[in-house]
């Protein structure tokens, strides 16, 4: 199967972002809650909270769905 | 719609039957109205929005005991009920679709780029793909990058969505590595596509 170029690139930008030790998509889900609204209150996070916000970087899904969260929860 | 804190309402769950069938039915409202402003933008979805709600109070009561308590209730139902709605959208488009129509079609992702320039970084990742990867490891990295679903691909790998997890994690970690290795850095990939990463 051959990789677009614009998929190699998205490869490139994921794989500069990927750490040693990332949370998966369950125990992201975990803290997204929480991650949202400490975002909304403009409130500094902890390392579990870095962690769960790392995480939407490498993962389109759960950024999608941490995207549709905030909205919910804004208005 | 009822304005109750997270003692209220995992009280009021918990309860004996009455009172804990309305608290469910309050619940289902709580998160069809959520749900709603989640799904916004998405026509295809309003039609399944009341079943999403109910499929995912049901999610929700079955995790009451992870609840820890450190955002408010409603917000932590809905992140469950979301993931819910989301993953049964995704299985949807999925559905019916040969996984070559799917790739050929690019139904998976939005309008990128389709071509970009062929810098050294890109040669790296690419070689690195094909040498450097297990078949596996390739597989899920190549069509996750497709857009199929990953509720899709654990199924097509016959592994749980967090072994899949793991095994993209890996394959990141070892393509990261090659990188490294050739010295391309997060600065080469921001130079090498106009911003910083």
């Amino acid at each position: 199967m051959k990789l677009e170029a614009n998929e190699l690139r998205e490869l490139l930008e994921i794989t500069q972002r990927t750490e040693e030790r990332e949370m998966n998509c369950e125990e992201s889900l975990a803290w997204m809650a929480r991650l949202a609204e400490a975002q909304l209150a403009g409130v500094e996070v902890g390392e579990e909270l870095r962690m769960a916000r790392q995480h939407l970087t490498v993962c389109g899904e759960c950024a999608e769905e941490y995207r549709a969260l905030l909205a919910a929860i804004e208005s | 719609m009822a304005q109750w804190t997270n003692e209220e309402w995992l009280s009021r769950l918990a309860a004996e039957s009455g009172e804990r069938e309305e608290a469910v039915a309050e619940l289902v409202r709580m998160l069809e109205a959520g749900l709603r402003r989640a799904l916004a933008g998405r026509p295809e979805a309003v039609s399944m929005t009341e079943d999403f709600a109910h499929d995912a109070a049901m999610a929700v009561l079955g995790r009451l005991d992870t609840f820890r308590g450190e955002s408010l209730f409603r917000t932590w139902a809905l992140s469950i009920a979301i993931r819910v709605a989301f993953d049964e959208l995704r299985k949807k488009r999925w559905k019916d679709r040969s996984l070559s129509e799917w790739v050929e079609s690019g139904a998976g992702r939005g309008e990128g780029e389709r071509e970009i320039g062929r810098g050294e970084a890109i040669d790296v990742l690419r070689r690195a793909v094909e040498e450097r990867l297990t078949a596996k490891q390739r597989e899920a990295i190549e069509l996750e990058l497709k857009g199929v679903p990953q509720v899709e691909l654990a199924v097509r790998l016959g592994i749980s969505r967090n072994a899949l997890y793991k095994l993209t994690h890996d394959a990141r970690r070892a393509l990261k590595s090659v990188l490294s290795e050739a010295g391309v850095d997060g600065e080469t990939v921001g130079w090498a596509f106009g911003r910083t990463v």
